[in-house]
C-alpha cells in the first residue's frame, strides 16, 4: 500500500510540474486558448445576430435564457472537441519521442504517470473554463438565469472535459501513433456527443408514450452518456419554450434541445429527480408516472465510470510488466526443471 | 550482481533469446557483444524490467526481475540505444524532472543534479534547452539521468552509437570514471575495439544465447587458434613451401619478409614449423603469435555458430 501511494505521489508531483511547464512554453497553448475564445465569442455574437435579424429587434425577457442555453450547449460541445486534443497525444507522443520507457523506469507508478498526465491537462482545462466565464457574464446583461444553473452548466462542462481527456489518454496509451489515437478519439467523441442521443431518440420515438402523447419519453440510459441531455436538463426549463421564430437554425436547435429533455411527458420534482411516464395504464389509458434521476445525474455517473475505467486501463496499457503476464512466467518457471548449479 | 538462467523470449516467429545464461560479477564492466538481432537489447530490457521473458529467471543485485520489478528499478540505471529527450525543458529541468520521479527531493536533488552535470561535463549548459545540445551532449545527459538515483548497476545499450571519435573518447573516459565509483556496468557496443579497452569481462551472444563468457584475455585465448608470423631474412616463399609440406600447418600466407600460418596443435606445432624451416637452410629472425582482436574472435565464433 505504501509503495502504491509512493508511486502515485511521485508520478503526480513530477508529471504535473513538467506538464504545466511544457504547456506554458511554446505557441500551441496560446493558439489553442485564442482559438477557443474566438469560437466562443463567435457563438455568442452569432446567436445574437440571428436572434435580432428576425425582423423583430425587440429584446424579449426570454433572450437571456435563450442565449444562456445556446452558450451552454456551444461551451460543452467546444470543450468536448478541445480536451481530447490535450491528451490524445500524451502517451503516444512519449512513445514516439522514445521517452516512455524512461518514465517507466522511475519509481513513479504507471498509474501515477497517467493520473499526472491527466491532471496536467485538467489544470489547463480549468484555465480554459476560467477564460470562458466572461462569455457567461454576457448572459447577465439580459438576466433571467439563476446562478445555480450557471454553476451546473460549468459542472457539466467540467465533467465532459475530464471524461473526454481521460478517454483521449486511454486511446493515446493503446495506439502507438498520435495520428491514429487522435482520429479514433474524435470518432469516439462524435459518437458519444451526437451519435448516442440520436440513436436514443430514434429508439424512443417509436414508444407508446410518444405515439399517444406526442411528448418525448425517457431516453434509453446509454443516451445519457452524451453531454447534450445533461446540458438540456440543467438549463432553466423555460428555455425549452419554442423560440424558433421562423429561423431554421434556431428551430433545429430548439427542437433538438426539447427532444433531449422529456419536457412534455415529465416534470421535475427536485433538482436531481424528475417524474417520468413509466407506462400507459391498459385499463384507463392514462399515463403512470414514476420518479427517476435527472439526465445530468445519469451523465455524471456514466462519465465518472468512463473516466475511471479509462485511467485504469491506460495505466495497465503503459505498464511494461503486466501482472497476468508476470504470473504466467512465474508459473512456467515453476514447472521448469531446476538447472544444475555450476 | 547480474544473473540470468535460461532466459527465453520470442517475438512472433523469431526466437530472440534461447536459454540465455549470464553472470556478471560486482564491479565488473561486462561487454555484451553480438550481431544485430542477437538478443542484446532484449536481455537489457528484461534486466531493466521493461519487458518480461517468456521463460527463465533473472536477478539484479539479488532482486528478482520478474517478482520485484519496482525494487530492481531502484538498483538499475538503464540507457537505451535509442532514447528521447524533452525539447521544451532545460538541461537542469530535465534532470530535476527525473530526480522527482525517482524520489530524490529538495536540496539533495539539486546537489545531485549539479554534481552529475559536472561529471558529464555539462555544468555550463544547465540553463540551455535540451534541443540545443549536440548528439554527444545528449548522450552524456542521458547517462547523467541514468545515474540520478545512484544505481549500483548500469545497463548501457550502445552508449557510444552515433558519436564522433572525440565524443566516443569522452564517453569512454566517463565510463571508466563510473567504474572507479564502484558501479557494475553491462555495456553493449558494436565498436569492439572500445569494449576490449574498457571491459574487464565480455560475453558473446549469438542466436539468443551466450556462446563465450569470461575475462577479455580468457575469451581471446580460448576462442582462437592464433596465427603465427615467421620473419625471415631469406625467401619467405620457399619457407611457405616447406610449411605447406607439413601436415599440421594451414592457412598459410606470404608477405614481403614473412610467412604467416596457423597450427593445429598450437605452440608445439609452431616449434615444429620453425625447426623444419631452419633445417631447410632458411634464416629466421623472429617467430611470434599474432594477437587476436575481439572483433576477429567474435566473427570467428559467429561463423562457427552459423555452421553449427
Amino acid at each position: 500500500m505504501k509503495r502504491f501511494y509512493n508511486g502515485l505521489k511521485l508520478g503526480l508531483q513530477g508529471i504535473i510540474a513538467k506538464e504545466l511547464r511544457s504547456r506554458s512554453r511554446g505557441w500551441r497553448s496560446v493558439a489553442m486558448l485564442t482559438g477557443y475564445l474566438i469560437a466562443l465569442a463567435l457563438g455568442v455574437a452569432g446567436f445574437l445576430a440571428l436572434r435580432t435579424n428576425q425582423g423583430d429587434a425587440t429584446i424579449t425577457p426570454m433572450l437571456g435564457i435563450q442565449l444562456f442555453t445556446v452558450l451552454a450547449l456551444g461551451f460543452v460541445v467546444l470543450l468536448a472537441l478541445v480536451t481530447p486534443a490535450l491528451t490524445s497525444g500524451s502517451i503516444s507522443g512519449e512513445r514516439e519521442r522514445k521517452t516512455l520507457d524512461l518514465l517507466m523506469l522511475t519509481q513513479a507508478s504507471p498509474l501515477g504517470v497517467i493520473i499526472g498526465k491527466w491532471m496536467g491537462s485538467v489544470f489547463y482545462i480549468l484555465y480554459l473554463l476560467a477564460a470562458s466565464l466572461p462569455a457567461f457574464a454576457v448572459v447577465y446583461l439580459f438576466g433571467g438565469v439563476p446562478l445555480k444553473h450557471v454553476g451546473m452548466v460549468i459542472l457539466v462542462a467540467a465533467v465532459t472535459a475530464l471524461t473526454y481527456s481521460a478517454l483521449g489518454l486511454l486511446l493515446s496509451a493503446i495506439f502507438k501513433r498520435t495520428g491514429v489515437s487522435s482520429l479514433v478519439t474524435y470518432l469516439l467523441v462524435f459518437v458519444l456527443v451526437l451519435g448516442l442521443p440520436f440513436v436514443g431518440l430514434m429508439q424512443a420515438s417509436s414508444s407508446e408514450v410518444m405515439m399517444k402523447y406526442g411528448g418525448t419519453p425517457r431516453l434509453p440510459t446509454y443516451a445519457y452518456a452524451s453531454p447534450l441531455p445533461a446540458v438540456s436538463s440543467v438549463v432553466p426549463s423555460t428555455a425549452n419554450q419554442y423560440y424558433g421564430g421562423g429561423n431554421i437554425i434556431m428551430e433545429i436547435l430548439q427542437r433538438g434541445l426539447a427532444a433531449m429533455t422529456p419536457t412534455s411527458s415529465v416534470s421535475a420534482t427536485s433538482f436531481m429527480r424528475v417524474n417520468i411516464i413509466a407506462q400507459i395504464d391498459p385499463q384507463t389509458g392514462q399515463p403512470q408516472f414514476e420518479e427517476a434521476l435527472a439526465p445530468w445525474v445519469y451523465y455524471f455517473l456514466l462519465s465518472g465510470g468512463v473516466a475511471v475505467i479509462s485511467i485504469g486501463w491506460a495505466a495497465l496499457a503503459v505498464s511494461p510488466v503486466k501482472p497476468l503476464h508476470a504470473w504466467l512466467v512465474r508459473r512456467r518457471n515453476r514447472k521448469r526443471p531446476v538447472p544444475a548449479t555450476t | 550482481m547480474i544473473h540470468t538462467r535460461g532466459l527465453k523470449k520470442r517475438y512472433g516467429k523469431t526466437q530472440a533469446l534461447n536459454g540465455l545464461d549470464l553472470n556478471v560479477e560486482q564491479g565488473a564492466i561486462f561487454g555484451f557483444i553480438g550481431q544485430n538481432g542477437a538478443g542484446k537489447s532484449t536481455t537489457m530490457r528484461i534486466l531493466a524490467t521493461l519487458m518480461l521473458p517468456d521463460e527463465g529467471e533473472a536477478e539484479v543485485a539479488g532482486v528478482d526481475v520478474i517478482r520485484q520489478p519496482g525494487e530492481v528499478r531502484r538498483v538499475v540505471g538503464y540507457m537505451p540505444d535509442f532514447f528521447g529527450v524533452y525539447d521544451d525543458l532545460t538541461v537542469g529541468e530535465y534532470l530535476q524532472f527525473y530526480a522527482t520521479l525517482s524520489g530524490v527531493k529538495g536540496a539533495k536533488a539539486e546537489q545531485l543534479r549539479d554534481d552529475l552535470l559536472e561529471l558529464v561535463d555539462l555544468g555550463r549548459k544547465r540553463e540551455d534547452f535540451v534541443e540545443g545540445l549536440s548528439r554527444g551532449m545528449q548522450q552524456r545527459l542521458c547517462l547523467a539521468r541514468t545515474l540520478i538515483h545512484d544505481p549500483q548497476v548500469l545497463l548501457l545499450d550502445e552508449p557510444a552509437s552515433g558519436l564522433d571519435p572525440v565524443a566516443r573518447s569522452e564517453m569512454r573516459d566517463l565510463l571508466k570514471e563510473l567504474t572507479r565509483m564502484g558501479k557494475t556496468i553491462l555495456i553493449s557496443s558494436h565498436i569492439l575495439t572500445e569494449l576490449a579497452d574498457l571491459c574487464t569481462h565480455v560475453g558473446m551472444i549469438t542466436g539468443g544465447r551466450i556462446v563465450k563468457e569470461g575475462t577479455v584475455a580468457e575469451v581471446l585465448w580460448a576462442s582462437t587458434n592464433p596465427a603465427w608470423r615467421m620473419r625471415l631474412l631469406t625467401d619467405p616463399g620457399g619457407a611457405a613451401e616447406i610449411l605447406a609440406g607439413l601436415g599440421s600447418i594451414g592457412d598459410i600466407s606470404v608477405g614481403e619478409s614473412y610467412v604467416q600460418f596457423r597450427c593445429d596443435n598450437g605452440a608445439e606445432g609452431a616449434a615444429d614449423a620453425l625447426s623444419a624451416v631452419v633445417q631447410a637452410g632458411h634464416k629466421v629472425s623472429r617467430l611470434a603469435e599474432v594477437e587476436s582482436s575481439l572483433e576477429e574472435t567474435f566473427v570467428k565464433l559467429a561463423r562457427e555458430e552459423v555452421q553449427v
